[in-house]
């Protein structure tokens, strides 16, 4: 017993020093960029309506971490058969929502079966396709959940990680939860003000004792990256969440009352092709242009060195991710060879138009500054046509009516739009599709990884788009701002343990 | 009199129903879709097509537009498709923001211009004349968004006074916050408005001076005082009255660029967000109460001059 009194100590004080650094209350606002036209994700999808309520206001039976895990949310442990078809899950006791209704396995029930329900119209609920696996669900007893499904799919705890599989009270109607969303997390919904903020406040019920420090969070919606800046100069706003521009950071990075924070999100910088036709389906036209593109300059000349370069749809903290950024790497003379080869010269140039949504001041100056280095090399002429973010997804992402176009895609894991064909790309390859369906049938995580390296080379071989670089998670917050979470790559910002001094 | 004002009235109702007309008709032109920008790049079409059909999107353009212009006529000017809120509370909660800005601005704008203007006419060619055009000239030419920058720049990152750089969580019931959030954006636009309203002041002044009956209060032996503020000033009163109805017209557009420099959600702001969603039904109503705002505007200072000017006659 002598021996363990110093441990024992130490451990006492330093769970006192743990107790005391944390300081409960306060309030703090943080600044995103968009509004989103509602709060429910499985209604409505958009990655600030994730970042807002992914784990602060709605919760699933699983959640993604900021570093990328898969760890228990409402269920607290899993199985899965060695057919990997069925997932048990244990669901978490005495959990009750923000309108004090208990959670129940007839929760989970109810939301997975309109999730998978096909006729979207009935249910309201996004992306059935991704559920369809799903043959049946069972609750065995009060306390457990069975999925049972039809093929075996590696992507389905990803899936119930997915801001889609976050699950509200039963009998909650939609529209309601739209504007006023209640779920199980930390935070609750207090309040939606159109055009300014939406306020959250401290679940006193939430089943993590002492979680969360904060009284209150408001989400503030600031699309200009200088009145962002101004605002938290002011002490209007503590946190810029993402999207700080990176000569802001340069210059908040030298002043002590901020911390600017960086790293690697999933979302990737993708200069996408019209792979369906002329000049864009000659596999030399697609490669001469990712040769022609310099990365390196790009991040640092356009983002001022914030940025990691990637070579294929996948960034380098997911899972399976095979490092092919010096894959086709710089080389403007194979690019002009490969372009004469297709018939373009500087006599007989390819013109083409490169299209820009204004909105995404990212993807905007890499568009604007990747031109520049493409009409540098001499048998290109590219034009650049800037539209606003509507007239972009009509044009582009709706009727493909479009030769090359940059935008940033943030979900995680979304190589596989690659193996569908309608995708606004037009990516037609059957030897990609089968790659695809392999990953998601794989018997292993070390087959699955197999076949999606292979399917990141595939793509990369084809040149089936430029990945110029995965975006950074570039934002900064006040000094008093303490435990913001390092690691971005869960779909939320999550605030329960964040703490103010 | 009364028949002129109701003949204008008749006149006034048709021209805001042209109005409506050609923004549903522009609209359509546009390219984008309301359920599309709803939904974003990550839904399927199936999600977009359900979401259509629930925003009643998937009906003809002319049956939408009869629904809209029916319920308009009953007072109800519909649903937002982004905020699935009545458009009348958003647009009376924007005006309460935006309003306040466009009248105190313009309060100022007149305070500063007038007496500036006169100074420049009465002193026509002086240094302090070549002063006064000079700054008016650089506040017009100055884009308001780069003064607005300019301004959180200089009173609250350098001399750091406590103004908050955006409308406050909570709106008017922070009304310490609220009003201290809108000094910024009124100076912003009350510098440019008075630098456009000083030229017109001098102009119309120095036309006024030039005239016979000046000369005439002149040669009676009336003091300049006189001569200025019983003959000159109420005669040069009618064009910058004119103009002011139409500025404030003006103002409340131009708003949208301050707006959104300062972080405060009014009817500018709130437009731009209509028009970006293609939210139809909500850029209906923003225009629709727009125009009845420079329709009234119009019509009032139709009938200003009749106050002002003996000559003018409705009869």
């Amino acid at each position: 017993m002598k021996r363990w009194f110093p441990i024992v100590g130490l451990v006492l004080v330093a769970l006192a020093g743990w107790g005391l650094a944390q300081q409960r209350g306060g309030a703090i606002t943080i600044a995103i960029q968009t509004e989103p036209a509602a709060w429910d994700p499985t209604q409505v999808a958009g990655a600030d309506i994730s970042r807002v309520v992914y784990d602060n206001v709605l919760q699933g039976l699983v959640k993604r971490n900021p570093k990328g895990e898969i760890v228990p949310s409402l269920a607290t442990r899993w199985t899965v058969s060695d057919s990997g078809l069925t997932y048990t899950f244990t669901l978490r006791q005495g959990v009750k929502f923000h309108d004090g209704s208990d959670f129940t396995a007839q929760d989970v029930l109810a939301k997975f079966n309109r999730a998978r329900n096909p006729d979207t119209r009935a249910s309201g609920h996004l992306r059935p396709d991704l559920y369809r696996d799903i043959a049946n669900i069972t609750s065995p007893n009060p306390n457990t959940v069975v999925f049972n499904l039809r093929q075996p799919n590696n992507d389905f705890l990803f899936i119930l990680s997915r801001p889609e599989s976050l699950i509200g009270p039963r009998n909650r109607s939609l529209a309601e939860q739209r504007t006023q969303p209640i779920g199980t997390g930390p935070f609750r919904f207090a309040g939606w003000e159109r055009g300014v903020a939406v306020r959250l406040e401290r679940n006193p019920n939430y089943y993590l004792q002492g979680l969360p420090y904060l009284d209150r969070v408001n989400f503030r919606f600031l699309g200009d990256g200088d009145a962002q800046l101004a605002g938290l100069r002011a002490g209007d706003l503590d946190v810029i969440a993402y999207s700080l521009l990176p000569e802001n950071a340069v210059v908040l990075s030298r002043d002590n009352n901020f911390r600017v924070f960086s790293g690697t999100a999933t979302a990737e910088a993708v200069a996408g092709f019209n792979n369906s036709r002329p000049p864009f389906n000659d596999v030399r036209v697609r490669r001469a242009i990712t040769l022609a593109t310099n990365k390196d300059e790009l991040i640092q000349g356009a983002m001022l060195g914030y940025g990691t370069k990637i070579g294929s749809m996948r960034s380098p903290g997911e899972a399976c991710y095979v490092d092919l950024s010096n894959f086709n790497a710089y080389n403007p003379d194979e690019a002009r060879r490969l372009l004469a080869e297709a018939g373009f010269t500087n006599q007989n140039p390819l013109r083409f138009t490169f299209n820009l949504a204004a909105e995404f001041p990212y993807e905007r100056r890499i568009g604007e500054a990747m031109v520049a280095q493409l009409n540098r090399l001499g048998p290109l002429q590219v034009s650049i046509q800037v539209t606003d973010f509507n007239t972009w997804i009509q044009r582009v992402f709706t009727q493909a009516d479009y030769a090359m176009t940059i935008i940033g895609h943030v979900e995680a894991n979304d190589i596989g739009n690659y193996a569908n064909p309608r995708y606004y790309w037009r990516y037609n390859s059957p030897r990609f599709q089968q790659l695809f369906t392999q990953y998601l049938r794989a018997p292993n995580q070390t087959k699955a990884c197999e076949a999606l390296a292979a399917a990141q080379r595939l793509l990369a071989e084809d040149a089936a788009g430029v990945w110029v670089m995965s975006l950074p998670a570039l934002g900064a917050h006040r000094a008093r701002v303490q435990n913001w979470p390092e690691g971005f790559l869960s779909p939320g910002i999550s605030v329960a343990e964040v703490w103010v001094r | 009199m009364f028949a002129y004002t109701i003949r204008r009235l008749g006149f006034a109702l048709v021209t805001l129903w042209l109005a409506t007309l050609l923004v549903f008709g522009a609209m359509l032109l546009i390219p984008g879709n309301p359920a599309q920008a709803i939904l974003g790049i990550e839904a399927t079409p199936e999600d977009v097509a359900a979401l259509e059909a629930r925003l009643g999107l998937d009906r003809p353009p002319l049956e939408r537009y009869l629904n809209w212009l029916g319920g308009v006529l009953r007072g109800d000017l519909g649903q937002s498709i982004r905020y699935e809120t009545p458009i009348a509370e958003l647009i009376v909660a924007r005006l309460g923001i935006t309003l306040p800005i466009v009248l105190i601005s313009l309060f100022l704008a007149t305070l500063w211009a007038v007496p500036l203007g006169v100074l420049a006419a009465r002193r026509a060619g002086s240094l302090v004349d070549l002063g006064v055009s000079m700054a008016s000239l650089v506040g017009i030419v100055l884009p308001s968004f780069w003064v607005g920058l300019m301004f959180i720049y200089i009173f609250i990152v350098w001399l750091k006074l406590p103004l908050p750089t955006s409308f406050p969580i909570g709106g008017w019931a922070n009304l310490e916050r609220a009003l201290a959030a809108l000094v910024l954006p009124v100076l912003t636009v009350a510098l440019a408005s008075a630098a456009f309203l000083v030229r017109l002041v001098r102009g119309s002044v120095l036309e006024v001076l030039s005239q016979d009956f000046i000369r005439t209060a002149r040669a009676k032996g009336l003091l300049e005082r006189q001569v200025l503020y019983k003959h000159a000033l109420r005669n040069a009163a009618l064009p910058v009255v004119t103009v002011l109805g139409l500025e404030f017209a003006n103002l409340l557009i131009a708003t949208v660029v301050v707006e959104t420099v300062f972080g405060i959600p009014g009817l500018g702001s709130l437009s731009l967000t209509a028009i970006s969603a293609r939210d139809y039904p909500l850029v209906q109503g923003v225009v629709l109460v727009i125009a009845a705002f420079i329709v009234l505007m119009n019509l009032w200072v139709d009938l200003l001059y009749a106050l002002l000017d003996p000559r003018v006659s409705y009869a």
